[in-house]
């Protein structure tokens, strides 16, 4: 068959007509944005099964997907926090005895939570964009602002801090993720499943648990941060 | 001569039906609800529990490779590790070495003894030890982390005859129970986990619960609260009747004090290699 005929062949077919091709090719597309992330999923995963419970102290060993979900939320919004959070809690069910989809729901709601909670608020977008040649509002109301306007001789300095600044809020933020993430899935758990919530043994494990992540926090996010963003035009996540 | 009435409202032109516009729903609420379905599906005597048990042994058997791989990593640091903090009480080890040895040459006269006492007392009894069941020997593909639910795999399933509900022994004692099974792989609660509770008898013939925490013990709630118990005591499955546990697998070794009585197991989940699956089920 040669390929004019081939391709005529396709376009009569019954799967060209109903549009199923086109079906497929916006899948496809879909599937090639959110390659990225799948990736970072999958590294996640082989981490927390391979690596995560030789470091365990005391029983609690680092949550490596909580961390990861922590990371998307913070870098790509509530959408994206949510999506991968559903992904990465049906990845870590697979491991746990609790029913399949206890820890999806958690992280769901972990993952959108963060990603809300980490939006720039417009106060600071604008402080951010503030200069002497374009102040902001409140510049111009005569008030201050939390960041000040950036001028140039204290920019360097400001770099810096900056840095510190989100060294600290990495380390917070996937502390607080997988607390929260074990204990909203322990909650979930407990409420559909009858498993008992965790004693103060266990709420203990679950504070070292997110001791133990935190420091995951600023590697993983700026690992994340750097995946390549996906293309602008469709709907971003 | 016809009168004309002005009308007494004038209404705008209808603009016609409202334009299509797709609502919906916010993301997050579309993931929650169907991680809720699966949940409720899947429970324990759920619509889809079954099913959804073989797809979760299936899909996880892949990552077993991932997980060996990463323990043969660790080995070598972890073997470090545990002979840098065993090398300051070795020598402590040793002297405790040198007197227990001679309780134990005395102890081995009358162990065996008793040993042969009790082979002959079995044999007259026509009894067998509650382990000695026919069973399939399975090997522990993947611990499952540490985490509070953390659970076993081994690399036999429903192919070999095992079934969910059949309890699992290692070397030492109770291992678990099946809960749910593949064609080529099984998933195992081990008695830790927080979701598993095995009804005990003590030595001494205190009965009670032994419920898992999470942790590397089980905590212990005696049915009498003033049952005779001492710390040291072997706990063996009870064995009532609809027990998911056949009668006299050892369990673990009492300990703590009163009212915060835990069983120290024989056979701790996180450092199993080799397992029997009983074919023993449970009265339904």
């Amino acid at each position: 068959m040669t390929v004019p005929a081939a391709v005529r062949h396709w376009e009569r077919s019954i799967v060209c007509r109903a549009g199923l091709d086109r079906l497929v090719r916006d899948r496809v597309a879909g599937v090639r944005r959110h390659a990225p992330l799948g990736a970072a999923l999958l590294t996640a995963l082989m981490l927390h099964v391979a690596v995560a419970p030789h470091l365990a102290v005391r029983g609690a060993a680092p949550e490596v997907m909580l961390v990861a979900v922590a990371g998307v939320a913070v870098s790509r919004g509530p959408r994206a926090g949510a999506a991968f959070g559903f992904a990465a809690g049906f990845g870590a069910d697979l491991f746990l005895a609790t029913p399949l989809g206890t820890a999806a729901l958690g992280y769901t709601l972990v993952g959108h939570a963060l990603g809300r909670r980490s939006r720039p608020s417009a106060a600071r977008m604008a402080a951010a964009l503030c200069r002497p040649d374009s102040p902001c509002f409140a510049c111009r109301a005569g008030r201050k602002h939390a960041a000040g306007p950036a001028v140039e001789p204290v920019r360097l300095r400001r770099r810096a801090a900056n840095r510190r600044a989100a060294l600290r809020q990495a380390v917070l933020l996937a502390g607080v993720a997988v607390a929260a993430g074990r204990i909203v899935t322990a909650a979930v758990a407990m409420a559909l499943a009858g498993v008992p919530f965790p004693d103060t043994a266990g709420l203990r494990r679950v504070a070292i648990a997110a001791i133990v992540s935190a420091p995951l926090g600023p590697p993983a996010f700026a690992a994340i941060r750097r995946l390549p963003a996906p293309p602008s035009g469709g709907r971003s996540p | 001569m016809k009168v004309v009435h002005p009308p007494l409202l004038r209404l705008p032109a209808w603009p016609g039906p409202r334009p299509a516009v797709a609502v919906r729903p916010p993301l997050v609420a579309v993931l929650a609800a169907s991680a809720l379905t699966l949940v409720l599906v899947g429970r324990p005597g759920g619509l889809l529990a079954g099913p959804l048990g073989t797809a979760r042994a299936v899909a996880r058997a892949p990552f077993a490779p991932v997980e060996s791989a990463g323990a043969a990593a660790f080995r070598p640091l972890e073997a470090v590790g545990s002979a840098w903090s065993r090398g300051g009480v070795l020598a402590e080890a040793k002297a405790e070495t040198a007197r227990a040895q001679e309780q134990v040459s005395s102890q081995a006269a009358r162990a065996s003894a008793l040993e042969a006492e009790n082979a002959r007392l079995t044999a007259l009894l026509h009894l067998d030890g509650p382990g000695a069941g026919d069973g399939v020997a399975a090997r522990v593909l993947s611990v499952g982390g540490a985490g509070p639910a953390a659970t076993l795999v081994l690399d036999r399933g429903s192919n070999d005859g095992i079934a969910a509900g059949m309890p699992v022994l290692a070397a030492g004692g109770l291992a678990g129970r099946v809960v749910e099974v593949g064609p080529r792989q099984s998933i195992v609660l081990p008695v830790t986990a927080a979701t598993s509770a095995v009804g005990v008898r003590t030595a001494a013939g205190a009965a009670g619960v032994a419920q898992g925490r999470g942790g590397l013990v089980l905590r212990l709630d005696l049915l009498d609260p003033n049952a005779p118990v001492a710390g040291g005591d072997p706990a063996v499955t009870s064995g009532l009747r609809h027990s998911r546990f056949p009668a006299g697998l050892p369990v673990g070794r009492v300990a703590g004090a009163r009212g915060h009585l835990v069983v120290e197991p024989f056979a701790p989940p996180d450092r199993l290699e080799v397992v029997k699956v009983l074919r023993w089920r449970p009265e339904p």
